[in-house]
């Protein structure tokens, strides 16, 4: 098992995020040109993991990857700096396999490269600039993620009930790894559960924009069940939501348009609603505007209607890989029961 | 060159050099082998396992390596990662100082369910 993990995992294709690129201005540059391309490969793998997982853990995951990104940045930086002030420890004992340094040394030595560091800061402000912006962008992230934490956690959803809601995944109990979570699976627990009222599922999508002048812009949002929205009971602002004719594969493309996709990108067009658009190249049909501030699960900008295709190998389907590219790995979420009508 | 001044090592750098014995790897598969072979009580974050995959190569301990054919249609520019021979007798060691320290366990009947009994 361990060795197909090694080598088969190679993690998502999508493009590394311009604020990990920016740390890793962090990082010496021979540290970078050694490695950049290969973090960036493993920092894409673990950010779709924890996309996997939900927002919580992507915000927890973007704290410590620009905590570490700082702190291992610098503590390359500060050993890569000219070693004129370092007994000549060889690699070995500065590698912290070995344990042989007393931990008097351990202090001075510390000492003395902080110091060493600090003198360094000084002398490229360019380099102190950075530091204080890396400084002040993980501040911001952990800010970030305690206001997520008070929103879903203490506050609540911003949806009506918004308690009968509750988010499921599928992992390894044992091993603490996230499964995918199949839509083969997701069929038999929607057909079998008697829990919720029902379930939805949803799956982060991109999307390209074109306009009649042939500027491309890029949107984020996901592809999710048509009873969704009954689930969440929230209704459009103009237009409807997904019936499940839309969700039938070969259907005619269609789309759901975020409020504020509606006005920064169409103008707030009041004919929005039956307006065909070019989306990734097909053209794609504003069915309807959903209300403002409505972005579920978080900030989406539009929502396509979910088409499972269950024609697919069920035994492909149902393998234990992670690879996003076996196909959709729905997030699920449910209403409860408790006071539903 | 002696291996003992690198011992003992570091559990998440043993877990390393553990998963690159077996065939060689990227960085993230490295982060899966290791969640795997210490049963998820090990997760290496990407600046953490990179700091030791720098320390490990500039000690020789690792080097790099061609990706393996099936993975042609992987990106090609990711680094992947080989234990050198170095390397392999430094885990040796480590195994074996390992193995004599469950062994003076098991001799005091510290192993197993009936452990301290």
């Amino acid at each position: 098992m361990a060795g197909s993990a090694g080598r088969t995992a190679s993690g998502s294709s999508e493009e590394t995020p311009r604020v990990f690129l920016w740390l890793l201005r962090v990082y010496p540059p021979e540290f970078r040109r050694r490695f950049a391309v290969d973090m960036c490969g493993t920092f894409r793998a673990r950010l779709a993991r924890a996309r996997g997982r939900g927002m919580v853990a992507v915000a927890g995951f973007w704290v410590r990857s620009v905590t570490h990104a700082i702190l291992y940045g610098f503590a390359e930086r500060i050993a890569a700096a000219p070693l004129a002030a370092r007994p000549n420890d060889g690699a070995a004992s500065r590698d912290g396999a070995s344990g042989a340094v007393g931990w008097r040394e351990r202090i001075g030595r510390f000492g003395r490269e902080l110091r060493m560091g600090l003198r360094g800061l000084r002398r490229r402000p360019g380099l102190s600039v950075a530091a204080i912006l890396a400084l002040g962008l993980g501040i911001g992230l952990t800010a970030t993620t305690f206001s997520i934490a008070w929103g879903t956690i203490f506050r609540g959803l911003p949806f009506e009930r918004a308690s009968e809601l509750v988010h499921f995944e599928r992992e390894n109990v044992e091993e603490g790894l996230p499964l995918a979570v199949t839509p083969h699976d997701y069929r038999d627990w929607r057909e079998r559960q008697t829990t919720f009222v029902d379930l939805g599922a949803y799956v982060e999508a991109l999307a390209h924009l074109t306009d009649g002048s042939g500027s491309i812009r890029r949107m984020w949002g996901v592809f999710i069940d048509p009873q969704s929205f009954e689930l969440l009971r929230v209704r459009p602002a103009a237009g409807r939501v997904f019936d499940a004719d839309d969700a039938v594969p070969g259907a005619p493309d269609v789309i759901l348009l975020a409020h504020s996709a509606w006005q920064n990108e169409f103008g707030a067009d009041a004919d929005i609603v039956g307006r065909t658009i070019e989306l990734n190249g097909a053209p794609t049909t504003v069915i309807g505007v959903m209300p403002e501030g409505f972005g579920f699960p978080v900030a989406e900008q539009f929502w396509r209607p979910l088409r499972l295709d269950f024609g697919r190998g069920r035994r492909a389907l149902r393998s234990r890989s992670l690879d996003l590219s076996l196909g959709p790995v729905p997030l699920g979420f449910g209403r409860a029961r408790l006071r539903a009508a | 060159m002696d291996v003992d001044r690198f011992l003992p090592l570091k559990a998440p750098v043993h877990l390393i050099l553990l998963s690159l014995a077996e065939h060689d790897a990227h960085g993230y598969g490295l982060v899966q082998e290791v969640e795997t072979r210490s049963n998820g009580r090990v997760s290496l974050e990407t600046g953490p396992l990179y700091r030791h995959l720098k320390r490990l190569s500039d000690d020789g301990l690792v080097e790099d390596a061609d990706p393996p054919p099936e993975d042609a249609g992987a990106d090609r520019r990711r680094k992947y990662y080989r234990l050198t021979p170095l390397g392999r007798r430094v885990l040796t060691a480590e195994t074996g100082r390992l193995a004599e320290l469950v062994e003076a366990g098991r001799r005091l009947d510290l192993i197993g369910d009936g452990a301290g009994a």
